[in-house]
């Protein structure tokens, strides 16, 4: 499965989890992340099962942290963070 | 010095506070000031409790108290509402309160009930503040304060703080929101009450459009404004964090997103009544500071690991008379900490309270909860360090044999957490485990 894959899949999960519901009619690379419907503990706990299927927390590891604005700054982060770990 | 003389400092006509609902000046604060004091009957040893749930309200009674009374707890909208205040407010031991309800002894009226009633009482007091620490260990305790401890790192240079408007998100009543509004009020700053506005987009509006450059907030409030970009460009002078411990990441973003400010990280305990902030831009604090001290207050690091702090002059007491120092006049603040590459970083407390963005959660509570499912054998609640909200629940679980399908079974778990915690109390994660560790006195081993 691609990163984006597994992200959307978490996503909705977590939606679901914290009784979330999707507030656009489908997560493109422009939703801003905070309007998506996730809350900021929503938001924390799709990073959390994100590093349970992924085995690694972009956001803990990295030093210059750049917080996404956007789904698609989201799931980039995720796939330059799984480049550099494959390289 | 009461506090009320800090307003002597700027002239009457200076705006001074602004909340979405009104405005108040220098002058007309004053003017309030005399108008509640009037209103206050004249009580042998006034032990007041001040519950107004408006906060410019609230802190125009804590300012016309001062002096006036002889111990003022400050109680936060929140803990109002919570089941804790009963028991509180018998401890406390109040003979008069202050709320907007009817059966109180004294209201704030609208501006045109005010009227002269009683003389302004001739007593003073040294009045002493009571602060409820925010519950790390169960129920809340009752921490009381002086006006000088409270104030005693507020910067007072008025010709600098005329520069600086402040943002108000935390409680006005909690430890944290009190230095925010002692600080901007020492130095004659404008402050803008954002906390009682509900959305996170609300409070962010009304903080730009009052023009703030300065805000405290928990490093988990801070991670959400950089994620919304919503203050993109916005030129602070000062960015403030503190609740929780501030890690690299977010201390890094917020140095390169508002490239102008000041960036400063707070270590405060309710319980200490100390507070100190540390500037240069790293997570924890330097180790020099358990030799040499910092802003007046020792430090040292106790055999269990903890964080000890004496606090110079102020000796913090419960409500009460109860000492909370040690022989040696050492608080146990209860935060862990451990050296590494020469600072000293936090790890938690260590009653095994989790902090989620700001909010403590009590691992017992959870864990009493998750027992009520039946099929539940042992369970053994955990912090988990997050990059966005500082530390997520986590349970470990222990099954009876009577469980078939798992993944039924944790739904059903987390199902009945939802229904009968608050969300940010139940699992983010949980796992099945065949054993749950126990230590040599039975206890469940938390480390």
């Amino acid at each position: 499965m691609q990163i984006r894959e597994v992200i959307i899949k978490l996503f909705e999960e977590a939606l679901e989890s914290t009784e979330s519901r999707l507030q656009c009619s489908e997560l493109t690379d422009d939703t801003v992340l905070l309007d998506s419907g996730l809350d900021s503990l929503g938001f924390a706990i799709l990073v959390a099962r994100l590093e349970e299927e992924l085995e690694f927390d972009p956001f803990v590891e990295m030093e210059d942290a750049v917080y996404p604005v956007s789904f698609g700054d989201f799931v980039a982060i995720y796939e330059n963070r799984f480049k550099k770990g494959s390289q | 010095m009461i506090l009320e003389e800090l307003l002597n400092k700027v002239d009457d006509s200076q705006l001074l506070w602004v909340s979405p609902e009104r405005q108040i000046t220098a002058g007309e604060l004053k003017r309030d000031i005399v108008a509640c004091r009037k209103l206050f009957p004249l009580t042998d040893k006034p032990r007041v409790a001040l519950e107004l749930s408006d906060s410019v309200s609230a802190l125009t009674w804590m300012l016309a108290l001062d002096g006036f009374s002889e111990v003022v707890f400050l109680v936060p909208a929140s803990l109002q509402k919570s089941n804790d205040y009963v028991h509180l407010k018998r401890q406390f031991q109040a003979n008069l309160t202050v709320s907007e309800s009817l059966d109180c002894k004294v209201r704030v009226p609208a501006k045109e009930e005010y009227v002269d009633g009683n003389p302004t009482p001739a007593v003073r007091y040294a009045t002493r503040w009571v602060l409820a620490t925010s519950g790390t260990t169960g129920i809340p305790k009752l921490i009381e304060h002086s006006t000088d401890s409270l104030t005693k790192t507020c910067k007072v240079d008025v010709s600098r703080g005329k520069d600086f408007i402040w943002g108000l998100v935390f409680d006005p009543f909690r430890f944290a929101g009190l230095q925010v509004v002692l600080q901007a009020l020492s130095s004659g700053s404008k402050l803008v009450l954002c906390n009682r506005i509900e959305s996170f987009s609300g409070q962010v509006n009304f903080f730009r459009d009052s023009h703030a450059n300065a805000l405290s907030a928990t490093p988990t409030y801070w991670r959400k404004l950089l994620m919304s970009g919503a203050l993109q460009g916005h030129v602070f002078r000062q960015v403030t964090l503190g609740g929780e411990p501030a890690d690299r990441s977010v201390l890094n973003a917020l140095k390169s997103a508002f490239p102008s400010a000041r960036v400063a990280h707070i270590y405060a305990s309710t319980e200490a009544g100390v507070g100190f902030s540390v500037t240069d831009g790293l997570p924890g604090f330097p180790q020099r500071y358990l030799d040499e001290g910092i802003a007046g207050n020792k430090l040292r690091i106790s055999d269990s690991g903890t964080l000890l702090v004496k606090p110079e002059k102020h000796t913090p007491v419960i409500s009460g008379g109860a000492s909370l120092t040690n022989a040696e006049g050492f608080v146990d603040t209860g935060d862990l900490v451990e050296i590494r590459g020469g600072r000293v970083h936090f790890l938690g407390r260590d009653s095994g309270t989790i902090n989620v963005g700001g909010n403590k959660v009590i691992p017992e509570e959870v864990e009493s909860v998750i027992r009520e499912v039946e099929g539940v054998g042992e369970v053994i609640v955990k912090p988990k360090s997050s990059g966005v909200m500082g530390e997520l629940v986590t349970a470990e679980i222990q099954i009876l044999s009577s469980v078939s399908d798992k993944a039924v079974f944790k739904n059903a778990i987390i199902a009945h957490c939802r229904r009968r915690l608050e969300k940010h109390k139940v699992p983010a994660l949980i796992w099945f485990v065949a054993e749950i560790e126990h230590n040599s006195t039975g206890k469940i081993n938390r480390t």
